[in-house]
This record gives C-alpha cells, sequence and structure tokens, in this order.
C-alpha cells in the first residue's frame, strides 16, 4: 500500500513529524515499509509563459522559444512536437536537477538554449500514470498559472510516498482512514473525517430502480444514482493524490471511484447508467456464460463467479472488475454507484483465475460494513462538487449484514501474563483510547472494539493491540520457569548423527540435494517397485516427481563437480525417498559416490584409487554401527 | 685331555671371531656345546677314569664349559647391538617429505547450522522431533488456523500431490501433531526439509528448510520467549548482540512477533549487510494462537506456549556471508570444503 503524505495529511494533523519518523515508528507497530520516496524531486523549476515560439531553421523537432519566467525572459530550445505561443509551461532553469540530470547553459544546432521546457516524465512521474498527451510532450499548465511560481508545489507534486508491506490481518489499512487511524494511535491524535453530505433532488433511485440479489454470498448492496455529471478533467490534488497511491488518473469521474476507495478502502464501481436496464440483480455466473470486462478481454465465466446483472445480463464481475457495455465514457451523463460487500472467498477464488485488482484485493481482506453506505454519500457528495451532478435521494438496498461493534472482555491479569509485563489498568485503558476503542475497566476490560477492525476478535488480539502499542521495546526478556529435563535425540536422529560421523571420517562430503526432480528419474536405482509421488501443477518439469533414490542427486552433483575441473569428488547424502505404497512412505536412505583417487602421495608415487574394494570396505565399516 | 681342551679352546677362540651374526654363532654353540661336540665326546670319556682324576679332569672340564657359555653369551649380545644398529640406520627417515595426503569429508553447512542450533536447544532441555515432508493440509495449514481460502495461505504456495495432501510449506505441522500426542508441557524443537512453489533465484528456493522451536506451560509470557531468543541469538551471532520485537501476523500465533538481531557487522551503527538499519530480521515467532491451541486439545485457559519459526539457509548466508541460496543445493565440493575448518565470519 502506497501512501501518499498529502492523503494522509487531509485527515490527521501530523504537524512537522517527518514522514520517515511516521514510517519508522509504524514498523514498530507491526507495519513493515519498502521504501519512501518524493514523488517529484525536481528542483530549480517554475512556471514560464511562451511568448514566442518558432521553428528552429536548422532542425526539423526543434523550436526556439521566448519564455517568460518572472524576472527575465529567456531563450529555450525545445523538441516537443506540442511547444506553442501562449502556454504556461514548466520550465527547468540553469542549475536544475531533474533526477541525476543538471541542467546546464546548452547550445542545440548552433543556438544557445537557457534551461529546458519539462514533460511530467521529467519530473519524475512514471509513464503509466501520464495521459497520451503528456507521453508525448511537454505538460501544459492551466492558463491561471502564475509565472515564476513552483510548479511542483502547484501540482500537488511536493508529496512523498512510504511504500508499506502489509500482513495480510489489516485489511483495514489498505485506505488512507485507515492509515490515519493507525498513525493516530501511535501520536495520539484525532482523525478528521471528510465531508459526505450532500443536497439531494426530489427523485428517488427505488422509484426507478429494482433489485434482486439472489445469493447470500453478498450480505450487502447498495446502489445511488447521481445525474447529468460533465465528464472532464480532475482536480489537481486528486490526481497527484491517486499517482502517489499507484493508480493512473482517468477523468474526474472514473478518478472519484477510486479516490473514495484509497479514502474509506471500500471499493465502488460505477456503472453508466444510460446503458443498463432498471432491474438489477446478483447472482452466480452460469455454466458457460461469459462478459468482457473493462479491459477488453472476453471471460469466460465459472460457477462460483457472482456477477451484477441487468434484466439478468451479466453487467459486471462483482468485486474484480466492470463490464466493458456499461462503462463510464467521455459521453456518459448519469451514473449507477455501487457499494457493496462480497464473499472474500468467492472474491479470492475469482480473482485468482481471472484477475487481481486494487478492489478483490480489498475485497478478499474484508470491508467494514459501516464504511459502505459512507463510501457511496462521500462518491455522490464529490460528484456533485466535481462534476457537477445531481444526486437523487434513497439508496437501492440489500441488507443482511451484522454492522454491530463486538465486545471483548479481557482481564488485567492476562494482558500482563501473555505479555509478561507489569501494566496497569490506566495505561491499557489510554491505549484502547488511542486505537479508537471505547473500554472501561471494572475488575476485566470490556472494550468495544469497531467494526473497522475485523481483524480484532478475540481477547489475544486485544492483548496483541496492547502490546504492539505499548511497545516489545521495554519487554525485559527471562527464561521460562519449566521443570528440569534433559532434551534429546530421537533414536532414529542419533544413528543419523552417527552415520554422519563416520562418513565424514572416512573422507566423503555431505550434500543434499533436491527431493523433486524428473519422471524418467524418480524410480531410477529404485530399489522396490512402488508407485510414484507426483505433484500436481509442478513449475517444471524437472521439479515434478518426488526421488525414490538418492542416487540421481548424486549423479548431479557429480557432473557439476566434474565439469568445473574438480579431480576427485567424495560425496554422500543422507536423505529421504518418497514412494506411494497405499499410504505415503518416506523412508531415510544413505548413499554415497566416489570418483578418483581416495589417498595419494605424490612424492612417493603412491595412491589409493578409489575401488570396489574400497567401497567394501566402507561399507563394512558402515554396518558396524 | 688337558691339552685336548687347550686345543679346542685355542679353535673355539679363533672361530668365535670370525664369527659375524646370530645364526653363525648357534651353529658354533652346537658345534662345541651340543650332543655330538667334541666337549660332549670329552665328558663320555669321563667314566673310565679313576676316582682322582674324575675329580681333576671334571673340574677343568666345567670351567672351560663355563668359559666357553660366556664367551658365546657375550659375543650374542654384541652381535645383536650390532644388528640393532644397522637395523636403525636403515630405516632413518626424513621428515620433511610431503606427507600422504588425508581429508575429513565436510557436513552440508545447513546441517551444520542445524546442528548447532539443535546443541543449544537440546542443552535447553528441548526434545527434537520430526514429521513427514509428505504433509496432510490438515496439519500444514488447517489445525494451524489457516482455514481453506485463508489469504496468508497466499504467501505458501504449496505443491499438492492430492486434494488434501501437499509437501509441508513449513515445520509447524510437527507442532499440530506433536501437541495432538502428547498431555501437559512440551519443548521441541522441529528441523526439516519443506518446499514451497516458488521459482529458485537468488532468495527464492523451492525447497528449503526450516526449524521451529515450541514451548507450551503453564505461564507461557512473551518475555519467556524474548528471554529465549536472546539466548539464542547470542549463541549463534555472539554475545553482545540483542534482540528486537517487531508486531507482525501469523495465523497461528496471537500476538505475533517478528525478531530481529543488532546488526553483527556494523553493531547496529548501520551498513548495507542491515540496509542502514542496525537491524537483521531472523525469525518470525509469537504466542500460540488459542484455536492452534483447542484444535490440539490444550486448554488456552490452563496453558499457555510460544512458537518460533526461523530458516537456517538464512542463518547460514547470514553467518557465513553466503550471498545465493541456490549454493547450498549445487554443491559445489569447493563451497562445502569452505566450511570445514571455519566457524564462519563472526567471531
Amino acid at each position: 500500500m502506497k501512501l501518499s503524505r498529502k492523503f494522509l495529511n487531509d485527515y490527521i494533523d501530523l504537524g512537522a513529524i517527518t514522514s520517515l519518523d511516521i514510517a519508522n515508528k509504524m514498523v514498530l507497530v507491526g507495519n513493515e515499509y519498502e521504501s519512501i520516496t518524493k514523488l517529484s524531486n525536481a528542483t530549480g523549476v517554475i512556471v514560464g509563459h511562451v511568448l514566442e515560439c518558432v521553428k528552429h531553421p536548422e532542425s526539423t523537432k526543434l523550436s526556439i522559444c521566448k519564455v517568460d519566467t518572472g524576472d527575465a525572459i529567456k531563450q529555450i530550445l525545445c523538441g516537443a512536437p506540442n511547444v506553442s505561443t501562449g502556454q504556461k509551461v514548466i520550465v527547468a532553469q540553469i542549475g536544475a536537477i531533474l533526477g541525476d540530470i543538471e541542467i546546464k547553459e546548452a547550445k542545440l544546432a548552433g543556438m544557445v538554449s537557457e534551461g529546458m521546457i519539462c514533460s511530467l516524465l521529467e519530473l519524475g512521474i512514471e509513464s503509466k500514470y501520464l495521459t497520451e498527451e503528456d507521453k508525448n510532450g511537454i505538460h501544459v499548465l492551466s492558463d491561471d498559472a502564475i509565472v515564476g511560481s513552483n510548479p511542483v508545489i502547484n501540482l500537488n507534486l511536493d508529496d512523498e510516498v512510504i511504500d508499506f508491506e502489509l500482513t495480510s490481518n489489516r485489511g483495514d489499512l489498505l485506505s488512507v482512514i485507515g492509515m490515519a487511524y493507525e498513525v493516530g494511535a501511535i501520536y495520539d491524535k484525532k482523525v478528521n473525517l471528510p465531508e459526505t453530505n450532500v443536497v439531494m433532488t426530489d427523485s428517488n433511485i427505488n422509484d426507478t430502480y429494482k433489485l434482486n440479489v439472489e445469493i447470500n454470498e453478498v450480505p450487502l448492496y447498495l446502489a445511488k444514482l447521481v445525474q447529468n455529471v460533465t465528464i472532464g478533467d480532475s482536480l489537481e490534488h486528486i490526481k497527484s493524490r491517486l499517482i502517489a497511491s499507484g493508480i493512473r488518473p482517468i477523468n474526474n469521474v472514473v478518478d472519484i471511484s477510486n479516490y473514495v476507495m484509497l479514502e474509506y478502502g471500500q471499493p465502488l464501481h460505477f456503472f453508466d447508467a444510460d446503458k443498463l436496464g432498471t432491474n438489477l440483480g446478483v447472482r452466480f455466473a452460469t455454466t458457460g456464460e461469459s462478459l468482457t470486462t473493462l479491459d477488453g478481454t472476453n471471460r469466460i465465466l465459472s460457477t462460483e463467479d457472482i456477477v451484477i446483472t441487468s434484466d439478468n445480463k451479466p453487467v459486471a464481475l462483482a468485486g474484480v472488475m466492470g463490464g466493458l457495455d456499461t462503462e463510464v465514457d467521455l459521453n456518459t451523463k448519469n451514473i449507477l454507484i455501487e457499494s457493496a460487500i462480497f464473499n472474500p472467498l468467492n472474491i479470492r477464488n475469482t480473482s485468482k483465475r481471472i484477475l487481481r485488482s486494487e478492489a478483490s484485493n480489498r475485497f478478499e481482506k474484508g470491508i467494514d460494513p459501516n464504511v459502505s453506505i459512507v463510501a457511496l454519500n462521500r462518491a455522490s457528495y464529490l460528484l456533485n462538487q466535481v462534476a457537477g451532478g445531481k444526486v437523487l435521494s434513497g439508496i437501492l438496498t440489500h441488507d443482511t449484514i451484522n454492522k454491530d461493534s463486538r465486545e471483548i472482555t479481557v482481564s488485567l491479569e492476562e494482558v500482563n501474563r501473555v505479555l509478561g509485563m507489569d501494566l496497569v489498568s490506566e495505561e491499557i485503558l489510554k491505549i484502547f483510547s488511542k486505537l479508537g476503542f471505547k473500554a472501561s475497566f471494572n475488575n476485566d476490560f470490556k472494550v468495544i472494539v469497531s467494526t473497522r477492525r475485523l481483524d480484532v476478535t478475540i481477547k489475544e488480539d486485544l492483548i496483541e493491540e496492547v502490546g504492539r502499542i505499548h511497545g516489545y521495546d521495554n519487554l525485559i526478556g527471562k527464561l521460562p520457569l519449566v521443570n528440569i529435563k534433559r532434551g534429546a535425540y530421537s533414536k532414529k536422529q542419533t544413528l543419523v548423527n552417527e552415520i554422519n560421523h563416520i562418513m565424514t571420517s572416512l573422507s566423503l562430503n555431505q550434500v543434499i540435494t533436491y527431493s523433486l526432480g524428473r519422471d524418467s528419474d524418480a524410480t531410477k536405482y529404485a530399489t522396490q517397485a512402488f508407485d510414484k509421488v507426483s505433484v500436481l501443477s509442478p513449475i517444471s518439469e524437472d521439479k515434478k516427481v518426488m526421488r525414490q533414490s538418492l542416487i540421481t542427486g548424486l549423479y548431479n552433483v557429480y557432473d557439476y563437480n566434474k565439469a568445473r575441473n574438480t579431480k576427485n569428488i567424495l560425496i554422500y547424502e543422507v536423505g529421504n525417498v518418497y514412494y506411494n505404497n497405499n499410504n505415503y512412505i518416506e523412508n531415510t536412505h544413505v548413499a554415497g559416490l566416489l570418483y578418483g583417487e581416495y589417498l595419494s602421495n605424490n612424492w612417493q608415487k603412491q595412491k589409493v584409487k578409489v575401488d570396489f574394494y574400497l567401497v567394501k570396505g566402507m561399507m563394512e565399516t558402515y554396518l558396524i554401527i | 685331555m688337558k691339552d685336548k681342551i687347550l686345543t679346542i679352546r685355542t679353535e673355539v677362540l679363533l672361530k668365535l671371531d670370525t664369527v659375524t651374526n646370530i645364526s653363525e654363532l648357534n651353529d658354533l654353540r652346537v658345534l662345541y656345546l651340543g650332543k655330538k661336540s667334541p666337549i660332549q665326546e670329552l665328558s663320555n670319556l669321563m667314566g673310565s677314569l679313576s676316582i682322582d682324576e674324575k675329580r681333576e679332569f671334571g673340574s677343568v672340564l666345567n670351567t672351560f664349559k663355563t668359559e666357553l657359555n660366556d664367551l658365546i653369551d657375550t659375543k650374542r649380545i654384541k652381535l645383536e647391538e650390532a644388528e640393532l644398529n644397522k637395523q636403525l640406520v636403515n630405516e632413518v627417515i626424513d621428515i620433511t617429505l610431503p606427507a600422504t595426503k588425508l581429508s575429513v569429508g565436510a557436513i552440508h553447512p545447513i546441517n551444520r547450522v542445524i546442528k548447532e542450533i539443535e546443541e543449544l536447544f537440546i542443552s535447553m532441555g528441548y526434545d527434537v522431533k520430526e514429521g513427514p515432508e509428505i504433509e496432510l493440509d490438515l496439519y500444514n495449514f488447517e489445525k494451524l488456523n489457516l482455514p481453506k481460502g485463508h489469504p496468508a495461505r497466499d504467501s505458501q504456495d504449496s505443491f499438492y500431490i492430492s486434494d488434501e495432501v501437499l509437501l509441508r510449506t513449513q515445520t509447524s505441522p510437527v507442532q499440530a501433531r506433536t501437541m495432538e500426542e502428547s498431555v501437559g508441557p512440551i519443548r521441541i524443537i522441529c528441523p526439516g526439509k519443506v518446499y514451497r512453489k516458488d521459482n529458485d533465484d537468488a532468495t527464492h528456493s523451492h525447497q528449503f528448510h526450516q526449524i521451529e522451536g515450541l514451548v507450551i506451560d503453564k505461564n507461557i509470557s512473551m518475555a519467556d520467549l524474548k528471554g529465549t531468543l536472546e539466548v539464542f541469538a547470542k549463541s549463534m551471532f555472539g554475545q553482545e548482540r540483542t534482540v528486537r520485537f517487531r508486531p507482525s501476523f501469523f495465523p497461528f500465533t496471537e500476538p505475533s512477533i517478528e525478531v530481529d538481531v543488532s546488526c553483527f557487522k556494523c553493531n547496529g551503527k548501520g551498513c548495507s549487510l542491515c540496509k542502514n538499519t542496525g537491524w537483521i530480521e531472523i525469525l518470525g515467532a509469537g504466542m500460540v494462537h488459542p484455536n492452534v491451541l483447542k484444535n490440539s486439545g490444550y486448554d488456552p485457559d490452563v496453558y499457555t506456549g510460544f512458537a518460533f519459526g526461523m530458516g537456517p539457509e538464512r542463518i547460514a548466508m547470514l553467518k557465513y556471508g553466503v550471498n545465493d541460496i541456490r549454493h547450498f543445493y549445487t554443491n559445489d565440493l569447493r563451497f562445502l570444503n569452505d566450511f570445514n575448518r571455519t566457524n564462519g565470519g563472526i567471531e
């Protein structure tokens, strides 16, 4: 999960606390991070106004521009096809640093260039986030951009991104608000939730639309209708927050569905309502049914895939991807917003087979049942604010989900017994309060855990919360008070230890080879004829069947070392071989391979070459044990 | 007769001088003192003599016999000494010449690490337990609080043999099996091979090893876990090491932690090995999840326990500075022999 610092700041006031400090404190409460990067690390860039732009007389690609940068008018040569007079552009001045490059005064085709007009690529934004126009040329700023100001700040690109590697139980942290609660617990700060109240029209969605959810695997399905939106460009702060979060901006409407998903962790789907009927349904796909998804791929569906239907025809693959036929496009006017909760197991199986998406990842990890309606309202609010949409009243609703907070009881003694700490009730109550759990203490702690934290279900989970927020740094290690007893190897392990002792004393080197091998090798050198043990879907032909003898492995080691001009190869392995004889059987074998000279004395021209009698002698030695 | 003795004496003395070895000396002894020797012949004549003659001649003959025996014995000692000296001269060796080459085989580095860890924990009263590599989904996942469809199964992509049977992805099923067959306190470590469906590269291997530890008793806490792992870290990585607990998530433990050891290369100051954090992650651990206890017949209100799991490959790579996990399975003899003397790069 890529966390934009500016996005985080929208919901929690962290003042001057550095992103590095936040990241390192997050590690100590269990959230590892991979990196902290600047969204753009360009310096020395400034907004300029192209006063004049003429073609270079001796170059087909270059243009000669006169650019007003506020305090001076500079001559800048530009190779981009889209540069023209009157544009507001990003100018990298002499001395500017773009990535690893420092901008210097240069001569291009005989003309001096006092800087460079930049594309977003040159500001450090990856091309996968850019529009076709931005990929192929310089970035043109809006006309109201102020000459001489800092475009990195204007474009909201002065952001930092902490790339977290989250554990699979923390679905709540796949949202910026969830992150804000977590960071808030560390710094004891309050979370400020975004605006969701919107004025609605008199017409009600339920007067037109009907919803029929046929299956228990969809306990919550909500939809709202927003009419007369105007498709256009997104606001810069929305675009930059999406890019920082790893999502490509598309347009003001589509971006809102992603923006709200990032805010709350509730994936939304926007249908073009005019491409949809009014009889909506939710059911399993039938055998042979197919759907062309947003990416243009025709997907053959299975009976465990949940689909959204319009007049019983699939229009979206629930929780994974929408259908192409009902996609929001540049002419879309009316939007049906879906906010739903699907059974994580079904989404997991479908997405594993078809496609892993930002949405499926969140559905798999679980959605707060109290947040679906908030996210729906938030999206309606933003469509109204950003795209001028009129929000109809009412919510198309199917709701069988339990939205109650959990009450968990744990005693002070239990907390201290498991953690091995000596906390008092006030400290623990303070930790619960930082986490946003309502708690009281009267012999036992009674803790109300919000549905935001689906992972906290039993008292041990609460104990872990106390431990991780209190911090394990202060935990003083001790050795367990247990009855004294002698630890030991089993008889077989003792025998194996003895075998190793003898084999290495006889100059053999121990090797470890792979248990999985080629089908054709598995029973070669096997001592008994039993069925093979094969893996169902191997990663390759040479790791397919479990060995029935160690000898193929030893031959492989011989080949490897022989190819490297090793003269004498004296090796052995102790390892299991595997059969299927009604039951799966694992037997421990010992095998050796000897090649070359066993003993030698060059001075006296004496040597003992490996031969049958040497090996026979070894076997006799080995059999003594 | 006296004259005869004198003649024989002169003869013997002359011959004794010419004797050069023990065998000739024996011949000489037989010749002059044997049954058919001239001296024996003289003795045989004694019967025909008068009493006075017997007394006189007997005395002379005995004196001569004694003298002759002494002479031969003296000569024998001289000869023996001479032979020994000759032998010693012949057997002089030049100890500076090259020796016959002998070698002791090396134990594989992974097994060296495993052995070292086993011996440490045996000394703290742990038994070493093993379990099957071809394992039931039931023990590998379900009894460990990882029901089918659990997202955490993603990180352990498995080689299935059939719907319910797989190559174990971890050594934790040995915990579940041991708990199921035990009552009361447990202290075990479980080393062994595990398999995951990963493509082999510098940091991944489809086959690797794990060592699992489990302690179950009344009143086991996180502090006991920390103390135990401190002993482990100091023993494996040096006495100055400290450990750090970081909260984490594993389905079979609650609370769960990851354990870092202070960097043994830079002593926690920050270097390339520890990616400038001063800490190196070495294992995962936690308090046994109550569901895992229940699934194997332990009452979580009576018993608590801790469990930890580590990768000997990772520890060997850190300890011996090995940068590619595949080296452990290609078995280059030059690589394997490097581990014969050394205890690795750590003092």
